[in-house]
């Protein structure tokens, strides 16, 4: 591990975060996710090929 | 070893996925190091609160403590580095978040779980570990491509069958359920 990590204890099992948001509310997340990541990406590529590689 | 948990997961976790649910109990029992990197704890944020979840954002704030919640060091910036440049040098577009996620996980020896087909490149590049859960058959690629225009689904689409292909033939991805 890192030195950086915030080495708190958890504080909760992982399965404590299962269902807190709705499935419509996850669905929406994921799809905002997504479009950062897509929009990441593309970028990415385009910054590349105006550099020249 | 710890465990790298990527958005997808969480947001499958906090969604109640049934399969999250299941890979949620088996880390709790083995008692392995879950990591929650910060990228990821943004991308989760701001995909609550987009979909105007403030509430859900702040629970999940709440809850988050489950992990160890660590940010990108020097060493993780090394690996995120080699990877991207190995990436572009081998024509695969990925996206900064993605590949810091990788480095994080690949500079400490952990293994990530995802399901964001994304990872399988960066997997083929690095020798990455990665770790799905329940049946991949029908996750779609980040889970939003019909947020993309026409041009780069299009291009996306082919990229992801590209992943796929290698994930069925046990290169880079692994099913531990």
């Amino acid at each position: 591990m890192s030195s950086s990590a915030w080495t708190h204890p958890p504080a909760h099992p992982l399965l404590a975060m299962a269902g807190l948001v709705t499935r419509d509310e996850a669905a929406r997340a994921k799809a905002v996710v997504a479009a950062m990541r897509a929009a990441d990406a593309d970028t990415a590529a385009a910054r590349h090929g105006e550099a020249g590689g | 070893m710890g465990v790298v948990v990527d958005s997808s997961y969480v947001i499958d976790l906090l969604g109640g996925q049934s399969a999250a649910k299941a890979k949620a109990a088996e880390l709790d029992q083995s008692g392995a190091t879950i990591i929650l990197p910060t990228i990821v704890l943004f991308e989760v944020l701001t995909g609550l609160q987009h979909a105007h979840s403030k509430t859900a954002a702040a629970r999940f704030r709440d809850f988050a403590h489950a992990c160890v919640i660590e940010a990108c060091d020097e060493h993780a910036a090394q690996a995120a580095a080699d990877i991207m440049v190995e990436l572009l040098r081998t024509g695969h577009r990925k996206g900064g978040a993605d590949v810091m996620i990788a480095g994080m996980a690949h500079a400490a020896g952990h293994r990530l779980i995802s399901r964001d087909a994304d990872f399988a490149a960066i997997a083929q590049a690095t020798g990455l570990l990665i770790e799905t859960y329940g049946s991949a058959d029908n996750a779609s690629p980040t889970g939003g491509a019909r947020h993309r225009t026409a041009r780069t689904r299009k291009a996306y689409m082919k990229q992801w069958t590209t992943d796929l292909t290698r994930r069925a033939s046990g290169v880079c991805m692994h099913q531990s359920r």
